[in-house]
């Protein structure tokens, strides 16, 4: 008879701790940056100066190499808008608008920023003193060169956003905009959104909220979003409910518009997922079959 | 040994020493509290945490072709990263960093796809293009890497001009290296010179 050789249960537990360190340090390595590897990192990532017209102050930006590879990197700044309710970014100037962008004196226009080092750039927003009161957006950006020549190479630039305030007095205002829900739906994922509106001359950081509640008045889902909207604009402000299979729900929105609560009318929705709509059929055919063979039984 | 003597107290002594011990337990009772709160101080712990924005990338994207007179084509990959705390999430885009939209090797150029992020189309001899598996006209892919494959149908577009961007991904809450794959292509026939030819794009990520 052959005798196995008992194994003690610590051997066991060394060598499934020794087994899991191995493939820890494994992902350790395959999650690193790969040497030839170009990364940037900048703080902030958008700020909000307000200054008096003919007032200047003296900002940092940060500029981490979170990569393995030292790089030179350019920073500049260009005009900021966006387009459509989404908010695409554009960064070319809007005819007729002040180019703010020129009113950021960098300190330095190139920067050398070795592996896993940060560097701080200091610059200087000017307004001039003849500016109206109001809100003006630029973006300054930090750019990476190649590391190397290849067919393809690759420049990284992110940006910090600014949203300047003119200081004076400023015309506000906006409202809330309801966004069509359907009466019924099938939607596993139902998109919940609202539109908020800018008429003023002053960008205004909205607060906005979605929730959602059963017949009981249970909360079966809440977001909450804060967003700029920038004057003459109107933003979406969308997300995604992973609706229940089955029910009547109520779906909530406001939102703080330039300093004020604002609310939409509460829609109901009646959630049917497609499975429940073929169940609710086959247990009436069944029931309908019932009924008619008993009828035939019964004569 | 010599006895010790303990005098005997009279009972109002021992009244004055019962009373005294009482009034000084009751005053070390009192007293505490009050040198515990004395000693109690709240300090309030506080960090601000800044808005950041990353990006990350291969750097370079090889698309070595070895041309036959019918044409071949090589694929190949650049991976996306961008992490942001800025719960209104990210915008990523691509765009060329110079004025030309060719690949170049001296006097020697590769023209870009004749496509577009919304209507690309498949490669002919000659041409590069990139594309975003899920994006735009593209299709879900998958794409694949390929290296001096036969010339196939998947779609490509030209990477646009500086000063009109695609939009390759938007986001809308924070991120962590999320990731977005860029494939780029190349085609090329004989007709194409020997030489190493070249393009350099733009990634830009920016908080929403």
């Amino acid at each position: 008879m052959r005798v196995f050789p008992r194994v003690r249960p610590v051997a066991l537990l060394g060598a499934a701790l020794a087994a899991a360190v191995a493939v820890s340090v494994g992902s350790v390595h395959a999650s690193s940056i790969p040497p030839d590897n170009t990364a940037i990192t900048i703080s902030p990532a958008s700020s909000a100066p307000s200054l008096k017209p003919g007032g200047s102050q003296l900002y940092n930006i940060s500029v981490l190499n979170n990569g393995n590879t030292s790089y030179n990197a350019r920073l500049y700044s260009e005009p900021y808008n966006v387009v459509g309710i989404n908010y695409d970014p554009s960064f070319s100037q809007l005819p007729g608008t002040v180019n703010a962008a020129s009113w950021v004196k960098l300190s330095k226009q190139t920067i050398f920023v070795p592996a896993h080092e940060t560097v701080v750039v200091p610059y200087t927003l000017a307004i001039p003193a003849n500016t109206t009161p109001g809100g003006y957006y630029a973006v300054i950006f930090v750019e990476t060169k190649p590391p190397k020549v290849s067919n393809v190479q690759a420049q990284n630039r992110v940006g910090d956003i600014l949203y300047i305030t003119a200081q004076g007095p400023v015309r506000t205002g906006g409202k809330i905009i309801g966004t069509p829900l359907p009466h019924i739906t099938s939607a596993t994922n139902l998109e919940l959104s609202l539109e908020v509106s800018d008429t003023g001359s002053l960008h205004y950081l909205t607060k906005a909220n979605i929730s959602v509640i059963n017949l009981f008045g249970k909360d079966v889902f809440t977001g909450s979003f804060e967003r700029y909207v920038l004057p003459q604009t109107v933003r979406k402000i969308s997300t995604s409910w992973k609706t229940p299979s089955l029910g009547i729900f109520k779906v909530s929105r406001q939102a703080i518009v330039a300093g004020h609560l604002q609310s939409l009318p509460d829609k109901w929705v009646v959630v049917i997922h497609p499975w429940v709509i073929v169940l609710a059929v086959i247990i009436l055919a069944l029931i309908f079959s019932l009924l008619i063979l008993g009828r035939r039984t019964k004569r | 040994m010599k006895n010790i003597k303990v005098p005997r107290l009279s009972a109002s002594t021992w009244r004055y020493y019962r009373l005294s011990v009482g009034i000084a337990t009751l005053g070390v009772f009192v007293a505490l509290p009050a040198v515990a709160e004395a000693q109690t101080q709240n300090t309030t712990v506080q960090s601000v945490i800044g808005s950041t924005i990353s990006l990350t990338t291969n750097g370079t994207v090889s698309l070595n072709a070895t041309p036959t007179g019918s044409g071949v084509q090589t694929i190949g990959s650049d991976t996306v990263s961008v992490s942001t705390n800025d719960s209104a999430g990210y915008t990523l885009k691509l765009a060329e960093s110079g004025a030309s939209q060719n690949m170049v090797s001296g006097a020697n150029t590769i023209a870009p796809s004749t496509g577009t992020q919304a209507s690309p189309v498949a490669e002919t001899a000659s041409s590069w293009g990139y594309r975003v598996d899920g994006v735009g006209g593209f299709g879900a892919g998958p794409t694949t890497s390929a290296s001096n494959q036969a010339i196939g149908t998947t779609t490509f577009a030209a990477v646009p001009a500086t000063a009109s961007p695609s939009t390759l991904k938007t986001t809308a809450t924070t991120a962590s290296n999320d990731a977005t794959t860029v494939w780029y292509g190349l085609a090329a026939s004989t007709s194409v010179p020997t030489g190493t030819y070249t393009n350099t794009v733009t990634y830009t990520a920016t908080g929403n």
